[in-house]
Order: C-alpha cells, then structure tokens, then sequence
C-alpha cells in the first residue's frame, strides 16, 4: 500500500494505492494519526486505486470517523469502487461514513 | 492514606453484610423446596388484589397445584399492555402491590432492549447478592491475601428517562446507582465513565485511572467480554496511555468532549515514575501474564466467564495468569437467580429467598406443560426454568435452560446451557449453544488454532439446508488445508449433536460449511455497536447469525482467497 499526501484548499486528501489489510492498516492509521488530532480537520480519503479493505481497514476508518466526531471535524471517501462501496453497506458502514 | 482506610472499611462492612447473608442462606438451602414455595405463597398473598391477582384469581391460590392450574406460562408480551400503562400513565397496582422503582433494560442477547419492571425488593435482592455475598466469599476464599484496597470496575451505568419519572437501564447499574457517592472509595473509574452522558473512548478512562493505582486489588465487570477487550486494548495502546501518565495529558485522539475532558484533568497530575515503571514494564511485552505485573497486589477478577463466554474467559487467563476467577452470578434482568459460592467454580447455586422457580424438563417425552420444583430435580438433567419474581411476573419463561450439576446442601446447583430462542435448528436436530461450543473447541485443539471467536449460522439458502460455522482465528488457517479443516469441524459437530450426523447422511442436511472471517472482525462488529451507543460492557458474543444485520455483516468479511 503507497499512501501520497496533499492539500486541497483546506482538505487534507490522501491518495491510497493498494490493499488495506491487516498488514498495512496500522500505516494508514499512523498517517493520518496527525491531521486527526486537529480541531475541526478536514480530511479525505481518496479510495480511486484502493482494491481491497478487510476489517482491520474498517476498524482504522471507523477509528478516524470517531475522531471526527471527537473534534468537530470532517471525513470523507472518495472514488469508492463499486466493490468496496458493497462492502460498506453490507457492514453497515454506508451509514456511518461519508462516501463522496 | 486516609482514603485507603476509608475504602478498607467501606468493603469491611460489604463483607460482613454478606457473611450475615451467607449465614442466613446456609439455613435457606437446608429447606430450600419449602423456603422457595413459601416465597411463593407470600408474594401470591401479597399481590392477591392487583389486576393480575384478580384476574387469576390469586385470592384462591392455596397450594402450588392452585397456581399451576389457575396462571398460565407467560412472555413478555403478555406484560407488555401493563407495562405501557405503568410507564406512559404511572398506573400502579397492576402486576405487583411493591412499588416498581426502576425499568430493567435488557442487554439485548436476543431482540431489542425490553422494559422489565423492577421493584425495591429485586434491587435489595441483587445488591445483597451480586454484590455483598460475593465479596464475602471472595474474603473467604482469599483468606487475608485480599487488600481490599480500590478495584477497576468496567461498569458504565446509562439511564434513559422514562414519563413517569423513573429510569430505565440495566438493573446491574441500579443497584450500585443508590452508592453513586462511595463508588469512588471502592473503584478507580471516575464517574465520568461510570454514568457517561456521551458515547467516549471508555476503554482508555478506565485503564488511564486503573493504571495510575499501583494498589489496584481487583479487576472485574459484568462480562467476560468487556476484561478481555479491556486488556487488548492496553496490549495495542500501552504506549499512548503511559505518555500520558507521564506527562498528566489526555492524548488529542482519545474520544472525549471537551467539558469531559476537562473534568478528567482535574483529577489527574503528571506521573513520571510510574510511567517509567510502566513502560518499563510493557516494554517486556504481553506473553507472560500483565496482570501481577502491573499490579501486584491483584488478587482476584470477576465476571460471567462460563458457557458461552470461555472464549474469553481463556483469553483473560492469559492476562491474569494464577490470579484466580470469580465467575459471580447468574442472573437477567427479571431476577438474580442462582450464585457461586466457590472461587473459580462454575457451578451456581439457585437462590431460593430470590424468586420461585418451576422447571420444565428438557426431554423428547416430556409433557412440556408439566412443572417440577427445586426439590424434584435431578443431577445431570436439563431443565427450562420458569420464573415467578419479586417484580410482578408470574410463571415467566425466560427462555434459559439449565443444567442440574449437584446439590447444596438440599438446593440445586446449575449450570447455564442454552436460550431457548438461542437454539438452532434446520430440519428439527435442535443445537445448543453448548454442542456449537464444544464442536469449535474440539476442532481447535485438533487443529492445532488459537480462537479469536466464532458463531453458527444455519444456511437455508441451500437446498438442503446446512450448518455453517463462521470462525476467526489468531493465525489465518491457511487456505489449501481450508477442505481438510472443514472435515474436521463437520466431524466434531457432528459427535456433538449425532442428530446432525444422520441427518447429513440421509441428506436431509447439506454437509457442514466453515467460514473463516478476516482478522479483527468480531472487533470491528463490536466497535460498530459501541458507536451505536451499546455499552461495551453490555455486549455478548454473537453466538448465533440470526439477523440479517448480522448475516450481511459477518459474511461480508471473510477471508477469501
């Protein structure tokens, strides 16, 4: 998994390569571990040339919907594949998350 | 120091309320049929002139044969048009003459959370119980090794107003709620956590505090579940945690509104050397037991840890090491109805001043209408029990089966088995709780995997329908030996419930499956319903796929190739 970070006006986007498993999930919470901890941050994660995320992903992406909860802040996906996107309304995620 | 003593006392005196308690309860089991049936016959007298008194004709009830004959089995849905009016109009008098204090809010192990009437009586009941009576035989059985200093507590007591003015929530936490200004001198939980006002991250209030008390003499918590969470948390966070300590801070990313957070900071300084000792501590790792590690002077945890929670139960024996268990009651939120009266026994003994109990044999040539009582049952047998409580139900199916284990003196000992809703049962081989756990644990060992957890789930998306065990483990098996791992599964489920054997063999069932989930899933599901709002010590294992939530959610996460 490759993540890239960047600034979009006053979003934080990170663009994800790869699989978010159990191998790499801890690397992507680490990452953006720091944009979590500010007061009302902005962030988004860009899913375009994600393939694969297992529970241990889903526990970091809840994890950070907490966080945006906690401060008042925003957490949103983007370019969701179809795949994953089923993934989230099996588990129920659909209606916790932000998906753009 | 003065706080110390104070604690000291506080559970002095809890323990010797409950030896005079235990002394009282010896003399119970001596005559326990008679004690239990004289209960009964005290509570008909006493409701005899409520709505449900009349009309079942209590006035008339002389005999345990009369209340057979004249009160029918009963569901919650027959209360239900009661408990509307008593809640929405404040109507009294209707089930029970005993003013109803509390609404008990079940955990929800089967359907949504129901609002059982509890009355001063069931809450006396529990208090002397679950909590005085157990910390007597704890002292006993410790024999001095005991500091009844502070212990860590998981509860996290949460009510919701009702119109009439009273509460509803767990009747666990209304029993301790009228002690809401000592819980500080017996816990290290800051009430902040113990009566949330928001959903946070509990997990981290209650180790932050538990962890600053070098003394801590217990940990325990309504279920296993929550301790074993508790420490795997710790496991993955200790580093956050002790820089905390060290510096007096609450890390940014911990979940928790900032009036909260600044309450919690009043409380707490920086502690650079105990986070020295901490870390130091941690940084040996988790392979040998934590638990007397961190704090020595631990000597005993309590939880519901048998039947279908020994996954966990397993789990905590690796945090605690020799540190012994205390498996406290079993109980719902109609009644407290049977205790230990040993450390580490499994065994609970039925309490017969708590409720008036009838047993419906759990037998294919049983007349499922026919009730024994306490005095007529026999070791090794299965029983249904049906409750009569100090709370205004009567002849109560609560849909638990039992296990006759032994005697106390002349009262039952039990052991939970299974719910009745909790069965499974594709063309009628009817599988226990108990066969699916003793199935998984045989293939574990057979296998040679360590359980993280598991559930069933019967598939009659196929024709003919199957048995499909849904499994994670700690090490993914790998997926070529998958095939031989699903043999072995169908040939231990098979050995626990032959019925299932037969019917695979005339092809009445499909042969068994075994799903493997990804890794953290039963994790992840219980996070989910933590952020729903369900209280991480109120959560069950999920034994059973019985919803479509549950379907979706389970089979969506499994491990594929």
């Amino acid at each position: 998994m490759q993540i890239v970070q960047r600034n979009e006006e006053d979003r934080t986007i990170f663009d994800i390569t790869g699989r978010i498993d159990t191998n790499t999930s801890p690397d992507l919470q680490k990452v953006t571990e720091e944009c979590c901890n500010k007061q009302a941050f902005s962030m988004v994660l860009n899913f375009a040339d994600v393939e694969f995320i297992s529970s241990a992903g889903l526990r970091v992406l809840l994890l950070i919907q907490k966080k945006a909860n906690a401060m008042s802040g925003v957490f949103t996906l983007r370019n969701v594949s179809e795949t994953i996107q089923e993934v989230f309304q099996m588990t129920g995620f659909a209606d916790i998350l932000t998906v753009e | 120091m003065i706080r110390k003593f104070i604690t000291k006392q506080v559970y002095g005196l809890k323990i010797r309320h409950g030896k005079i308690k235990r002394d009282g309860f010896d003399a119970l089991l001596a005559d326990a049929g008679n004690q239990n049936k004289a209960l009964l016959m005290n509570m008909i007298r006493n409701n005899d002139q409520t709505e449900y008194g009349q009309r079942y004709d209590f006035k008339n009830i002389k005999t345990i044969a009369d209340y057979r004959e004249k009160v029918p089995f009963s569901t919650y849905d027959d209360y239900f048009p009661y408990i509307e009016r008593m809640v929405n109009h404040g109507e009294a008098n209707l089930l029970t003459a005993e003013p109803i204090v509390h609404y008990a809010l079940t955990s929800g192990s089967v359907d949504n959370p129901k609002k059982i009437p509890v009355s001063q009586k069931t809450i006396d009941l529990y208090q002397q119980y679950a909590s005085e009576f157990s910390f007597s035989v704890i002292s006993d059985a410790l024999k001095g090794k005991w500091s009844r200093q502070r212990g860590l507590n998981l509860m996290e007591i949460k009510f919701e107003n009702l119109p009439g003015g009273l509460f509803a929530g767990s009747i666990s936490g209304r029993a301790v709620y009228t002690l809401k200004n000592f819980l500080p001198l017996m816990f290290t939980s800051p009430n902040e956590v113990v009566f949330p006002q928001e959903i946070m991250d509990a997990k981290y209030v209650h180790l932050r505090f538990a962890l600053l008390e070098e003394e801590l003499s217990f940990m325990g918590s309504a279920f296993m579940t929550a301790l074993s969470d508790l420490m795997k948390y710790l496991e993955v966070n200790w580093e956050l945690i002790v820089n905390d300590i060290e510096k007096g801070t609450i890390d940014p990313e911990i979940k928790i509104s900032d009036p909260v957070r600044q309450e919690l900071l009043k409380k707490i300084k920086a502690q650079p050397a105990r986070a020295q000792a901490l870390r130091k501590i941690f940084s040996q790792g988790f392979d040998t037991p934590i638990v007397p590690r961190i704090w020595p002077g631990l000597s005993f945890a309590f939880a519901i840890g048998s039947g279908g929670f020994s996954v966990y139960t397993e789990k905590m024996r690796h945090y605690l090491g020799d540190i012994p268990i205390y498996f406290s009651v079993y109980a719902a939120s109609e009644s407290i109805m049977a205790i230990c009266t040993e450390m580490e026994s499994q065994e609970f003994t039925l309490i017969p001043d708590s409720a008036f109990y009838e047993f419906i044999p759990v037998e294919e040539d049983a007349d499922p209408l026919k009730t024994l009582t306490l005095d007529e049952l026999e070791v090794g047998k299965d029983y249904e029990i049906v409750l009569t409580n100090t709370s205004g139900f009567y002849r109560y199916r609560i849909k638990d089966v039992v296990r006759v284990v032994g005697f106390n003196k002349k009262c039952p000992k039990i052991q939970f088995v299974y719910r009745l809703n909790q069965m499974v049962s594709i063309a009628g081989e009817k599988t226990t709780e108990e066969c699916i756990s003793w199935a998984v644990s045989e293939f574990a060992k057979e296998v040679g995997c360590q359980l993280v957890d598991f559930s069933v789930y019967a598939d009659i998306n196929i024709s003919p329908g199957r048995y499909t065990i849904v499994l994670e483990t700690e090490t993914p098996i790998p997926y070529d030996k998958r095939e031989a791992a699903r043999a072995v599964m169908e040939e231990k489920l098979n050995i626990a419930n032959p019925s299932i054997a037969k019917k695979i063999k005339t092809q009445v069932l499909s042969h068994t499956e075994l799903a493997i989930v990804q890794e953290e899933t039963y994790a992840l599901y219980r996070d989910l319903m933590i952020m729903r709002g369900i209280s991480g010590n109120q959560l069950k294992p999920v034994r059973v796929i019985d919803t479509l939530i549950k379907e979706n959610f389970f089979f969506a996460l499994l491990d594929k190739e």
